[in-house]
């Protein structure tokens, strides 16, 4: 049904860095078991998702995080949407909030928006939109589900064209 | 005070004015006709109104205890105590367990209680009116005042001086704004007689109202509105016939009435005239359920037609007798004008809503196949009305339609992408059907050929016929977005939508 699939992304192996002295590296694929320094800062690397000027197709690019709780780190990795280096990239969640994203028993993923009417975007926008959150949480092994919420509601659709599913599972994007 | 515009009100009561000026776009709550300040703070989440505890005090006059601990709310007055815990489906109304659609919301340091619950249980009667965005409130005393079926006295003194005049256009100015227009220099009073249209009939039949009317210079305007359903026509400048009043059954409110007992679709039809000034003619259709329709009038003779055969917006349920496809031989086009009312669609530069552009652009497509002996348009939407993905979905299923278009304007976050994009989801004729739309339609546009494309789309996959969505031009680029809201554009555009649906279906131009 998609066009792309997941199977690179989820493939590819997120190597955690040691960003100094006394911090611990963590791994997305086991579920960074929390340990002693769980507070220390960490580095991923992740991979994000924008689109190009065709609005067609996801483009990827690698991005860094860095979080001191396991917990904060879905949050972290939607925020690289927002932002990229690249010119020739669009970014597709710019102006919209991750308001929060939380891990619950069973994998599932509960992330919490905020769209202001002036971010709707259009047809495709909103569906490429969609799927640069999923790709993006579903690197982590540990989510097996994902919920997206406008501000803490399950709505039928973020912009108006595309409709949401409740929740997503790993299927929705293959 | 809350004597004058008496009769406004109690019209306004009656039917719930439309044309409520809303400047602010968001939500307007009313209390007994007076609007709240702005400053209120209300807001819509997920369908469900929702207000500061603030408000409740301040505005409503509760009683209200808040226990940040426990985040509960206890909301009394003298009659009824309530409890709600923020995030608890359900609350306590004077001791017993009552289930809740909304639970009350802390947002921002704020906590939101739904206003129809708490309303409701603290015996106010509740109105919202979707057209407007506006909550209506009424006090028991207040709203039983206004509906008692007694014809509301004037004000104050017998002679209508200068200033109660204004007064009571100040008091219509809160509630009614819908006799604007041909209001130059009169005193207010004096209604002109000379000129006005006579209402001679009100029929139903066939699932069609018919009204009669003596002029063909008549400016009917209609609203659909909800909770309850129902399909509201001013007729401006227009009066009933005094055979047609002698023969009707006026109560002393100046209403009348078609009851219709056991009918699938409508539960009744009132008329009345609703406004002196200028000179207007209500008809209100209730209707049973949320249904599509058509609206014509017709010359020689003079009529007004409300068509409830267009097909019923009801979801999942297929079989009601509201949905006879039209049966007059004609294709059956469904245009959807994507988004509306509390959807905006995307903004654009100059800070003007998609689905603006999305409705005039609808319309205009609508108004050509106006009288089109092959083609019958079906509006998903023909004002600013909101209905979800699926509701279009059903539209185009119910009214049996050849062929689905959803009309939209895009947006993206980068001001140099500018264009015509058209959307197929399905692989089936909906892949051709987008192509021959689409070469159209960039000749309308005039605007960048960026392609017919797929992507999976609600109302594009889930439609059972050849079915595309047009992405007209860009909201987000300055050259785009100046055309696409003017007149010339929308005609053009227009007329290449008609030039494709005749060329898909064979038909001569
Ligand atoms: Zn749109």
């Amino acid at each position: 049904m998609r066009k792309m699939t997941l199977l690179l992304g989820m493939l590819i192996t997120i190597i955690a860095i040691a960003a100094g002295c006394g911090q611990k590296s963590g791994d997305p694929e086991t579920g960074g078991k929390p340990e002693a320094q769980q507070h220390a800062e960490q580095t991923l690397h992740i991979q994000a998702y924008y689109t190009d000027d065709q609005i067609l197709n996801l483009v990827q690019e690698k991005k860094d995080i860095k979080f001191a709780d396991e917990k904060a780190k879905y949050l972290e990795a939607l925020k690289a949407l927002q932002s990229t280096d690249d010119a020739k990239l669009v970014k597709l969640w710019q102006e919209n909030e991750f308001q929060s994203a939380i891990l619950k028993d069973g994998g599932a993923l509960i992330i919490d928006v905020k769209i202001p009417a002036e971010a709707h975007l259009g047809a495709s926008g909103e569906d490429l939109a969609i799927q640069a959150v999923l790709k993006t949480v579903f690197q982590f092994e540990e989510v097996q589900s994902v919920d997206i919420l406008v501000d803490g509601q399950s709505v039928d659709s973020l912009m108006g064209h595309v409709e949401l599913e409740h929740p997503y599972t790993r299927k929705s994007i293959m | 005070m809350k004597k004058i515009g008496g009769m406004l009100l109690f019209c306004f009561m009656l039917f719930m004015v439309p044309n409520m000026s809303h400047a602010s776009a968001g939500l307007q709550i009313y209390l007994n006709g007076v609007s709240l300040s702005p400053s209120a703070g209300g807001q819509i989440i997920k369908d469900y109104t929702m207000i500061p505890i603030r408000v409740v005090v301040e505005e409503l006059g509760f009683q209200v205890d808040w226990d940040k601990k426990t985040r509960t709310v206890t909301i009394h007055n003298d009659k009824t105590s309530m409890t709600l815990v923020v995030d608890q489906k359900w609350a306590t109304v004077d001791g017993k367990k009552v289930s809740l659609d909304m639970p009350p919301t802390l947002k921002s340091d704020t906590t939101l209680v739904p206003l129809r619950f708490v309303g409701e249980q603290m015996g106010l009667v509740v109105n919202w009116e979707n057209a407007t965005k506006s909550v209506y409130l009424f006090t028991s005393d207040y709203s039983s005042e206004v509906t008692k079926p007694d014809v509301p006295t004037t004000p104050g003194k017998p002679d209508q001086g200068g200033s109660t005049g204004e007064g009571s256009n100040n008091g219509s100015d809160g509630t009614n704004n819908g006799s604007n227009g041909s209001n130059g220099g009169n005193s207010g009073n004096g209604s002109v007689t000379q000129d006005l249209a006579e209402i001679q009939t009100v029929t139903f039949e066939d699932n069609r109202l018919v009204v009669g009317v003596s002029k063909s210079d008549v400016k009917p305007t209609q609203t659909k509105l909800s909770n309850p359903d129902r399909i509201v026509v001013d007729i401006p400048n227009a009066k009933f016939s005094d055979s047609f009043f002698n023969s009707q059954n006026f109560a002393a409110n100046g209403q009348a009435e078609i009851q219709l007992t056991d009918h699938p679709l409508v539960s009744k039809i009132r008329y009345s005239l609703f406004s002196s000034n200028p000179s207007t003619v209500r008809i209100v259709i209730d209707l049973n359920q949320n249904q599509a329709y058509q609206f014509t009038t017709t010359k020689d003779p003079n009529t007004i037609i409300v068509d409830l055969n267009g097909g019923s917006t009801d979801p999942g349920n297929g079989s009601n007798p509201g949905t006879i496809p039209p049966a007059n031989g004609k294709y059956v086009v469904v245009i959807d004008a994507g988004h509306g009312a509390k959807d905006p669609g995307a903004i654009s530069l100059n800070k003007r809503n998609e689905k603006d552009f999305n409705l005039a652009q609808a319309l205009k497509v609508a108004e050509l196949f106006q009288n089109d002996p092959d083609v019958q348009i079906v509006l998903t939407r023909s004002d600013d009305t909101f209905l979800e993905l699926k509701e279009r979905v059903t539209v185009a299923k119910q009214a049996n339609a050849n062929l689905f278009i959803s009309i939209h304007a895009n947006s993206i976050n980068k001001a140099t992408i500018s264009g015509t994009e058209t959307y197929y989801s399905r692989d089936d004729e909906s892949k051709a059907f987008a192509q021959v739309m689409h070469s159209n339609l960039v000749q309308g546009t005039k605007l960048p050929d960026r392609g017919v494309r797929k992507q999976s789309l609600h109302v594009t996959r889930e439609t059972t016929m050849p079915a595309c969505l047009l992405e007209v031009g860009y909201l987000t680029n300055q050259t785009d977005e100046a055309a696409l809201y003017q007149d010339d554009f929308q005609n053009r555009v227009a007329q290449s939508i008609k030039n494709g649906i005749k060329q898909y279906l064979g038909l001569q131009p």
